[in-house]
């Protein structure tokens, strides 16, 4: 999951992107978490467990749960992962320069 | 002559009940022996395995469990012969509960429909079969929501309908209709202490709010250093929004 978010990240970093965490871990485990896996995207951090104020208004049931949400502000995407994270992001992109 | 006959008659019916109530509970008392002696079963593995180093624990468990199939064989036997019975329900309750609502035959949803509709032990039954997805436990439980007249069955029929469908998107419709029912008529139902019609509800809101094409709902939170963050600062950027965790 870190890798291929980090590489993401990474080809994007000229591009209007950015991932955005709901982090539900513990502190001391989330600080190690960002450490040890070099995460240099921001997050929230929803209070330490899960079930944390962001996770229940976003109706949060399971982890990881990704929205892909389009410069405007509007949701665009659900529970894309992996290669389809990409082709979303790129797609978005791609309508952004189209404009 | 005419007394006689009464006497007789009155001798042969009372015979007839006795006969009957002698039925009766010789079928509960099986019933009883024969959950008994499988809960027995669990219970003594439970308690040799509790003696067991934690590491060991559960594959002792998995490995010494009493299957409970011939126990449900001889109680499913028993109910098709006595579907009437009380005693019955309370089998049948017992074999869902093992099951989650899985070894239930279709003679036993028929006994439950013909005989059990109205009783009060009804709603523990129709709890257990959240992963009964066959045709009768579907048709069931439908019958239940029209046909009980006890207010707690329908409930708990209405909400494992509703907890059946939650993650079919297909019957997204459905389920909405069954969560409107259950606030409309249900508002009250618990399960596990807790209402939750009212919770059904804000979790359809929740979603519907979070559809696709909707606008994302504004976050203002912190990061875990405190620092003040919200989602609308990043307008202008596409967001992959991540909920996640490290486990």
């Amino acid at each position: 999951m870190y890798p291929h978010e980090r590489s993401l990240v990474e080809r994007l970093k000229d591009k209007p992107f950015t991932i955005l965490g709901v982090n539900s871990d513990p502190a001391e485990k989330y600080k190690k978490a960002i450490k040890e896996n070099n995460i240099t995207w921001p997050s929230f951090w929803d209070g330490g467990k899960t079930g944390g104020p962001i996770a229940k208004a976003w109706a949060v049931r399971g982890w990881p749960t990704i929205y892909v949400i389009d410069a405007k502000g509007v949701i665009r995407y659900k529970n894309t992962r992996g290669k389809a994270m990409d082709e979303a992001v790129d797609a978005l992109l791609k309508e952004m320069e189209g404009e | 002559m005419k007394a006689k006959t009464l006497l007789v008659m009155l001798v042969a019916a009372t015979r007839l009940t006795v006969a009957q109530t002698d039925t009766k509970n010789k079928v509960a008392d099986q019933i009883s022996e024969l959950i008994a002696t499988q809960d027995a079963a669990v219970a003594k593995l439970m308690e040799e395995v509790r003696a067991l180093p934690r590491e060991q624990q559960r594959e002792a468990y998995q490995k010494g469990y009493p299957q409970p199939k011939d126990t449900i064989d001889a109680l499913s036997a028993i109910v098709r012969k006595n579907p009437a019975n009380e005693a019955s329900l309370k089998a049948i309750s017992w074999m869902s509960g093992r099951s989650r609502g899985r070894a239930l035959s279709p003679e036993m949803f028929a006994a439950l429909e013909e005989h059990h509709l109205n009783s009060s032990e009804l709603s523990t039954v129709v709890l257990s079969l959240y992963s009964a997805n066959s045709e009768e436990a579907q048709a069931f439980l439908a019958t239940v929501v029209e046909k009980s007249e006890v207010k707690e069955a329908q409930g708990s029929a209405l909400y494992v309908q509703a907890m059946q469908m939650e993650r079919d998107p297909v019957k997204a419709e459905e389920y909405k209709a069954i969560v409107e029912k259950l606030n409309a008529e249900h508002a009250d139902f618990e399960v596990r202490g807790r209402k939750v019609a009212a919770m059904m509800k804000a979790t359809v809101e929740a979603k519907e709010k979070l559809a696709i094409g909707k606008p994302a709902p504004e976050i203002i939170g912190k990061d875990v250093d405190g620092n003040e963050m919200k989602l609308s600062d990043y307008k202008g950027k596409i967001v992959v929004l991540d909920f996640w965790g490290d486990w």
